[in-house]
């Protein structure tokens, strides 16, 4: 009965937004007469690296500002209905020259390609112009453009900056510790996160020491972050997104750094393999923490490493390019330092992608992805491990773009081979199928649909099929923006979407320590995950240099796995199925000024997971319970601030965040049974049991963090030297990782924890 | 320009305030206390007071933090008090310890000679010196008359017979064997089969006589994968138990649901089960008088008889 009215919910919304697309799609069409579409990409000149949210504006002879748009995240501009006559074109992006140019439109053509290359270096354009075309101006509700510089802002003990760190510092986006590489954003789970590297998806993206994941500044071009509320675009996972673009390697000339911190050591290489064809990008980092951490008298044993190789040719001088990646990872560690459990993973990612533009077609932007994903997790002794777990995905997915006059279409399709196998011994008694597989195929489409000047209506519809598991399914997303005013930077915004995840990574959190995932599809009755998002958003610029946004939104999940209670205290558990919401309130401050910057952001948020399980009756005489899950971090705040005078950099990163859900124990005593035979006391131990307090009732106590760094660049002819000195934990607050209640040991995040660092890159 | 200047110049002072803020509160640390202080949770007592018995023990510990007690005694004084006449016996501690295959573990139980009558109702207190007490009170079932034991002739079923009992909540076969495996070796072993659990028990409705059948072997067979004729009855003795409803209803429980604390404890301000009962251990055999009739065997370790 549920199920049936979720199904006619889902028809309905589904029937109106195709109808609206469609009347759209006629309407545009017949308004669409006698005005030329200019289009073209925004890329790097080194690299031809794709540069998205790039500011084009169309100005008259004049000087008087026409027509203006950003780029979309593949680096497109489309700049509709322009008619004939002489117009200058600037596009801009901070950290690299503005582009002028003047161009003619005549009616011989209807579509005008004009691609542009943005070259590295300072902004030419005075201050009020940057406000305006503001470099993130066309994000919505949800949706964060991360660069380099956000990146290199927040405090990292290394020589570059890291997205991971940087992540961590959104309000919404709760981190358990720093270590064990688990994001909850906006109440979701991090196995219902997605990270995708140029399209590949990448299963544990985030390293075993918090700080850091698989993206170094040096590699990143930018990343899009949706905390929720993503288009159709993305499917399988119910959480967030995270579509991070590599840069391209120089096609000419040839550029390197190496730093070496406390952390960790890092080299970045980047050259032509055939000068303006095509180049090579290498990345390859390895922790040094374990080491490090020995001198200073408190031993972290956490190790990783990771390499990076991304080949990059140009086709066509219209933009057309290939790239091929590959990536590796490898974590090891133990979070509890004096347990045996060792947790390990490897991450493994190929990819292809080729982007194809044409001048002539209506369809300006295709896209093809390739790629094979693979994670291994294990834990247990080093030599044996007691669990393992590991996910193989083949990916296939084609991205158009088409232009229906000023009616944007976004399509795609998708093509998706999961295999997955585990050894767990019993661990989760519930799953006992070994070796699993998962055909999957899909397709979406989103219309960007413009109703006058002030409102774009984005419909969307996600559909997919999963051949012998699940049934076919619809997932509409809808998002609406008004720009009261007209500008880019002052936007109502709305979302409202469907998500659905044909796998489960189940994580037992009975066991904070724990970083083990163990990838299934849907363990529950055939049902995939669900979750429904709504989210209304509202950002403004304060003058010049000060902005600010402010976020609601209401996340509902369904079919989500979690450990089932017990009060013995024993290794295995059961699985139940919970449904969760969060709600929740995200709050950004942003002053960016040339010497100084800073960023404030708070989030506060309510997530509740209801489950029921078979003893909950006896237990609280209630069939459901409602309970706040181990990540619900209600307030969080972070605050940011920067200085960059000259060759100096310092950078300043304090968080809180309120204490996190945990079940409080009320003591330990064994128990003797009385039933049908009466136990001897004097022969008999009992059975230990953990008297425990209703779940998940207890705080564990507040978080709170300030890490430092100060660097100083030293110009030396060819290259620059950095050196940077800082800490993390700077007054040594005692964060709690974990408490072992069984063994009455507290398990502390990071203590004070002084790095330094030396960094050389070349000049670019 | 100027309004840079400004905006610099009134955030400086509010940043270094912040930092000195941060720098102060993070002064502070945390003294984390994960349990939960406040549940009126002191004591856990298991045991049973038997009117049968000359010595009664009863495992007491405190709801403690540790996992496992060190074996170092406890604050704590458990007293019996007949709620009748006042009486009351203090409960002399003694410590156990036994190797769980990983660590010696320590356990204590309190004895006391003191007399347990049938019929009556005590009290069981445990308290410390800091004011914290656990109770429980029970009341003891009658005597009742010792049952008659036929074994039957040339196999090892039997059947109990007695009346006087309202309540069985326990009655077991013990056996003692040794069991032959096909390789040639042989392993002793000491069974317990609970007739009350495998629903042997039939009552009279009319005359309120009740019998329990003993038919265990085939069960132990089953248990250890070995035919009968492998294996050897050493001995065997019958252990029964009146009760009443301090002795918890089971049936309609999970073992993970009575694990729970509260699910089957009677026990105020503390967990665990104290259980009020009048028991007879017989031996595996019928008794004849001179006359050849079934009588009653002499109970190998019980009051009940005596008393009758």
């Amino acid at each position: 009965m549920h199920q049936d009215h979720h199904n006619n919910w889902v028809l309905k919304i589904t029937n109106v937004i195709s109808g609206i697309i469609f009347v759209s799609l006629c309407f545009g069409t017949s308004v669409a007469l006698a005005q030329v579409t200019i289009r073209g990409l925004v890329s790097e000149a080194s690299n031809s690296t794709p540069l998205p949210a790039a500011n084009v504006v169309l100005y008259t002879m004049e000087g008087e500002t026409y027509k203006g748009v950003s780029t979309d995240v593949n680096g497109l501009f489309i700049i509709n209905g322009v008619t004939k006559g002489s117009y200058v074109i600037r596009a801009s992006f901070i950290g690299f020259r503005t582009f002028t140019d003047t161009l003619e439109v005549s009616f011989f053509t209807e579509n005008l390609n004009y691609n542009i290359l943005l070259e590295e270096g300072e902004n030419t354009l005075d201050d009020i112009i940057v406000v305006e075309e503001g470099n993130k101006a066309d994000v919505d509700v949800g949706h964060i453009r991360i660069d380099k510089v956000d990146i290199q802002r927040v405090p990292t003990p290394a020589g570059s900056g890291d997205l991971a760190s940087y992540i961590q510092t959104l309000p919404g986006v709760v981190s358990t510790g720093d270590r064990g590489g688990n994001l909850f954003i906006r109440g979701g789970m991090p196995t219902e996160n997605m990270t995708l590297i140029d399209g590949a998806l990448v299963y544990q993206p985030f390293h075993i020491i918090g700080f850091f994941s698989v993206f170094p500044e040096e590699i990143v071009s930018t990343a899009d972050f949706y905390a929720g509320g993503f288009g159709p675009k993305y499917s399988g996972r119910t959480s967030s997104v995270l579509d991070v673009k590599l840069r391209n390697g120089d096609l000419y000339k040839r550029n390197f750094s190496a730093s070496l911190s406390s952390f960790l050591s890092q080299v970045y290489f980047e050259t032509p393999l055939k000068k303006g064809k095509s180049s090579l990008m290498i990345s390859a980092r390895r922790s040094l923490i374990e080491e490090s951490s020995e001198l200073y008298g408190n031993p972290q044993p956490l190790s990783f490493n990771s390499q990076m190789v991304k080949l990059n040719k140009v086709i066509n001088d219209q933009g057309s390019n290939c790239s091929a990646l590959f990536m590796r990872t490898k974590d090891q560690g133990k979070l509890d330092y004096s347990g045996n459990d060792v947790f390990r993973w490897n991450n493994l990612v190929l990819g292809g992608k080729c982007v194809a533009l044409s001048q002539e077609s209506s369809v300006p932007y295709v896209d093809i992805n390739l790629s094979i994903s693979h994670l291994n997790n294990e834990v247990g002794d080093i030599e044996d491990p007691e669990r393992q777990s590991a996910i193989t995905m083949f990916h296939t997915q084609i991205n158009i773009v088409q232009m229906i006059s000023s009616i944007r279409l976004e399509y795609g399709f998708t093509t998706t081979i999961r295999w997955m196998n585990y050894e767990i011994n019993d661990y989760f008694a519930d799953l006992n199928t070994k070796r699993q597989a998962i055909l999957g195929s899909g397709a979406y489409l989103q219309s960007v649909i413009p109703l006058g000047k002030k409102i774009e209506l984005k419909p969307g519809i996600n559909a997919s099929l999963f051949l012998f598991r699940y049934g076919a399914t619809v997932d509409p997303r809808v998002q609406v923006s008004y720009k009261p005013r007209g500008r880019k930077d002052e936007e109502l915004s709305a979302v409202v979407g469907l998500y659905r995840q044909p796998i489960s990574g189940i994580i037992d959190f009975r066991d904070a320590g724990s970083a083990f995932t163990l990838w299934t599809p849907a363990p529950f009755d055939g049902e995939q995950l669900l979750a429904k998002h709504a989210m209304v958003g509202w950002r403004q610029p304060i003058g010049g240099k000060l902005s600010y946004s402010v976020e609601g939104y209401m996340k509902w999940m369904e079919e989500l796995p979690v450990s089932t209670w017990s009060s013995i205290a024993k290794f295995n558990t059961s699985i139940s199925v919970a449904d969760g919401n969060s709600k929740g309130v995200d709050v950004n401050l942003k002053y960016n000024g040339d010497v100084f910057y800073s960023t404030v952001g708070y989030g506060y948020v309510i997530t509740e997971y209801t489950t029921y399980q078979e003893l909950f009756n006896t237990w609280y005489g209630v069939d459901n319970l409602t309970y706040n899950p181990p990540h619900d971090r209600r307030h969080q705040l972070n605050a940011q601030m920067g200085f960059d005078f000259k060759t100096f950099d310092l950078n300043i990163q304090w968080s809180y965040g309120s204490g996190l859900p945990f079940t409080r124990p009320i003591g330990f005593d064994e128990y003797l049974e009385y039933g049908f035979s009466q136990p001897d006391v004097r022969e008999e131990y009992g059975t230990p049991r953990i008297i425990l307090d209703r779940p998940f009732d207890g705080r564990m106590p507040e978080y709170h963090r300030l890490n430092v760094s100060v660097e100083k660049s030293i110009d030396l002819n060819t290259v620059w030297m950095k050196l940077q000195a800082g800490a993390i934990n700077t007054y040594d607050k005692q964060n709690i990782f974990y408490f072992d209640i069984y063994t009455q040991r507290r398990i502390d995040q990071l203590p004070f924890f002084p790095f330094a660092s030396l960094k050389v890159e070349s000049k670019r | 320009m100027t309004i840079r200047t400004d905006t610099k110049a009134n955030l400086l002072p509010v940043i270094i305030t912040a930092l000195v803020v941060m720098i102060i509160a993070g002064c502070k640390n945390d003294n984390f206390d994960p349990f939960n202080r406040e549940a009126d949770l002191h004591f856990s007592i298991h045991g049973a007071l038997d009117a049968s018995l000359d010595t009664q023990w009863i495992r007491i510990s405190p709801v403690r933090d540790d996992f496992f007690q060190n074996g170092e005694a406890f604050d704590a004084t458990v007293t019996i008090t007949n709620t009748r006449t006042g009486q009351t016996v203090t409960m002399n501690p003694e410590r156990f310890s036994r190797f769980n295959g990983e660590e010696t573990v320590y356990f204590w139980n309190y004895w006391t000679t003191g007399d347990i009558e049938a019929e009556e109702e005590y009290v069981l207190r445990v308290f410390d010196s800091e004011g914290n007490e656990s109770s429980s009170t029970v009341r003891i079932p009658p005597d009742f008359v010792t049952p008659t034991f036929d074994l039957g002739r040339g196999d090892d079923n039997g059947v109990l017979i007695g009346e006087g009992i309202d309540r069985i909540v326990v009655a077991d076969g013990i056996y003692y064997l040794t069991i032959y495996t096909e390789e040639g070796g042989a392993f002793v072993r000491k069974e317990y089969i609970s007739q009350v659990e495998g629903e042997n028990i039939t009552r009279s409705a009319t005359t309120g006589l009740y019998r329990i059948y003993f038919d265990d072997m085939v069960v132990i067979a089953d248990l250890y994968k070995v035919p009968l004729t492998r294996i050897q009855l050493d001995s065997a003795k019958i252990y029964m138990a009146a009760g009443n409803d301090s002795w918890p209803d089971v049936v309609n429980y999970t073992p993970e649901e009575l694990s729970l604390p509260h699910v089957v404890s009677n026990i105020e301000n503390g967990v665990g089960v104290l259980v009020g009962i009048n028991s007879v251990t017989l031996p595996f055999r019928s008794c004849y008088d001179q006359d050849q009739q079934l009588i009653a065997c002499e109970p190998l370790k019980s009051r009940a008889l005596i008393k009758n």
